[in-house]
């Protein structure tokens, strides 16, 4: 084993206790990056990374390498959301999360892969190039946040931050193997990340073990003037959430009917035997059907993005309009047309009452469950090259997601399988109400913790 | 899943909603965007058959209401000039260089 292949947790332990040089773990790091050059998931490296790891010892996260999505703007590095509108866009100014990160002792590694503008599932739309999955590079990653979930998945990092609006960190966890934790909307500040959909936008973490994921999120969460949406209270100590006894807890399996999920459905019925075992209560749950949410997410996330892409003139910073790639285009025309006079109450209005109907309905839900459950992907990743020709390729694969989201709900991504024949993941996905990050760490380091399908913690 | 487009986009509405969203467009990309938004909008009609008339839109999910600050020049919320021109394309005695909007003959 190589000391990049640690965990942050075992990494910390181990700095903390004498038996691990930090310069040892940076050599192994590189290594391992310059090997897996060929898979495309650091856009940008930080030349510095270890320089700066050694001056950072006394602090929280003692130098250690996170990637951090290339959506997230800070002063070293050039930002650029994987569009050429933004090559060499060199930010003025640290978004909260890196600056958070960075002075709780974490060192930006690199800045990783994303599909254009985050605009996607699959990385394939980075004007960059896709990332390949480390688990079998013939597959897509998953996205927006794919080269995150990869640069964990491959050990190039020992934590990551991402971004989701819809589906783009649990996606990407799910498809390479990881965990993916999406906080509360308004629990992570959004200052400084590049804007997509500004109602749905919620920072979070991909880890290799519910614990890391804990570890990261305690330095970045919190309140924050720059961002008016961002929760005032402070955020809890997550870490207190681990090995927590789930009895008694209450657990309903949604979209287990949809088609199309059959066989993730039915592996995660087996595995979540184990939670049963635990002591938690798991019965089939009724939720509003997921495919008008499909809808609900195309109109509300083009609207916004058109209006949030607006400011790309290339005068102030950037290139021209005509810098943007197919899939920016087709959106933020899109959405333009949903706001047209005319429009605007058959597509934009109409979305946000629907978009109602899913928060009544997880309203409902929640009086009976404390946490939901359902496969995070309908199915395991797919081959490179399978979001050309489809318009809808990301918001089919986040289908199971984007209700929670449009609806600003916690979620985390649990691997629950592995394929044997390509080396594939199913991964879970533990929904819980607004702001109880707690349930859903608690239930998902349970199963985590009982089950063999975390490779950090059954290597 | 494939999805059957049933709706109709021509490529004159697409040129249009391109001239207002400030796109630069082909003809050839005009009849490849036409083909995408008809997907798009295809999906995106299922939501007509959902029974929401009584309800109100969401249009925020955090509840918060009137968050503001006090009125006071924060500078670490604040470019020099300096900074703010960093990144621009073309600037010129301290300013923005921006394409010109009127011509002489509007005068």
């Amino acid at each position: 084993m190589t000391l990049n292949q640690l965990t942050l947790q075992e990494a910390l332990a181990g700095l903390k206790a004498g038996s691990l040089d930090i310069s040892d773990l940076y050599r192994d790091l590189n290594d391992a990056i310059e090997k897996q050059k060929s898979y495309n998931i650091y856009l940008q490296l930080n030349p510095q990374a270890e320089a700066e790891a050694k001056q950072l010892q006394d602090r929280q996260l003692k130098g250690l390498p996170i990637a951090v999505k290339d959506n997230f703007c800070s002063k070293k590095l050039a930002t650029t959301a994987a569009s050429k509108v933004l090559e060499n866009f060199i930010p003025q100014y640290e978004s909260t999360v890196t600056e958070r990160l960075q002075k709780a002792g974490g060192v930006i590694i690199g800045k990783s892969n994303l599909d254009a503008w985050a605009h996607g599932s699959s990385t394939e739309t980075s004007d960059f190039g896709p990332s390949l999955n480390p688990r079998n590079p013939d597959y897509l990653p998953g996205g927006s946040s794919g080269g995150s979930a990869a640069a964990v998945a491959a050990d190039l990092c020992l934590a990551a931050i991402g971004s989701e609006t819809a589906g783009s960190i649990r996606q990407p966890a799910a498809w390479c193997g990881t965990v993916g934790l999406k906080p509360s909307y308004g629990r992570v500040s959004r200052f400084g990340v590049v804007a997509m959909a500004s109602s749905t936008d919620s920072p979070g973490v991909l880890s290799k073990t519910v614990e890391d994921a804990c570890l990261v999120l305690n330095t970045i969460a919190g309140p924050d003037a720059r961002d008016a949406t961002c929760n005032q209270e402070p955020a809890p100590d997550f870490t207190k959430f681990l090995d927590q006894d789930i009895r008694g807890l209450k657990i309903g399996l949604i979209y287990h009917d949809v088609q199309g999920v059959e066989e993730a459905n039915e592996k995660l019925a087996q595995e979540l035997a184990i939670l049963s075992q635990l002591g938690a209560k798991i019965e089939k749950a009724q939720a509003l059907d997921p495919h008008n949410a499909i809808g609900v997410y195309t109109v509300v996330q083009r609207a916004e993005v058109s209006s949030n892409l607006a400011r790309y003139d290339g005068i102030r910073y950037g290139q021209d309009r005509s810098y943007f790639g197919d899939e920016a285009k087709r959106r933020i025309m899109l959405g333009t047309y949903t706001l047209s006079k005319g429009y605007a109450d058959q597509y934009y209005n109409l979305a946000q009452k629907v978009r109602t109907q899913y928060l009544n309905d997880f309203t409902q839900l929640f009086k009976k469950y404390d946490v939901l459950v359902s496969p995070t992907s309908p199915g395991f990743a797919k081959k490179i090259g399978a979001s050309a020709n489809s318009a809808m390729f990301g918001e089919l694969e986040d289908m199971l997601l984007e209700a929670s989201s449009v609806s600003g709900l916690p979620g985390i991504n649990v691997p629950y399988y592995r394929d044997p024949q390509t080396n594939l993941f199913f991964g879970a996905n533990f929904v819980a109400p607004m702001w109880r990050e707690d349930l859903v760490i608690k239930v998902a380091d349970a199963f985590e913790k009982n089950s063999k399908w975390n490779t950090w913690r059954n290597r | 899943m494939p999805i059957v487009s049933k709706k109709i986009v021509s490529k004159d509405q697409v040129k249009h909603i391109a001239q207002l969203a400030n796109i630069p467009i082909s003809e050839s990309e005009s009849q490849q965007l036409a083909k995408d938004f008809a997907q798009t909008l295809t999906v995106v009609d299922q939501l007509k058959t959902a029974d929401v008339a009584e309800l109100a839109g969401t249009h925020q999910v955090t509840g918060f209401k009137n968050i503001t600050r006090e009125d006071i020049v924060d500078e670490s919320l604040s470019f020099t000039q300096e900074e703010a021109l960093a990144n621009a394309r073309e600037q010129r005695d301290g300013y923005f260089l921006v394409p010109q909007v009127l011509n002489s003959e509007d005068k």
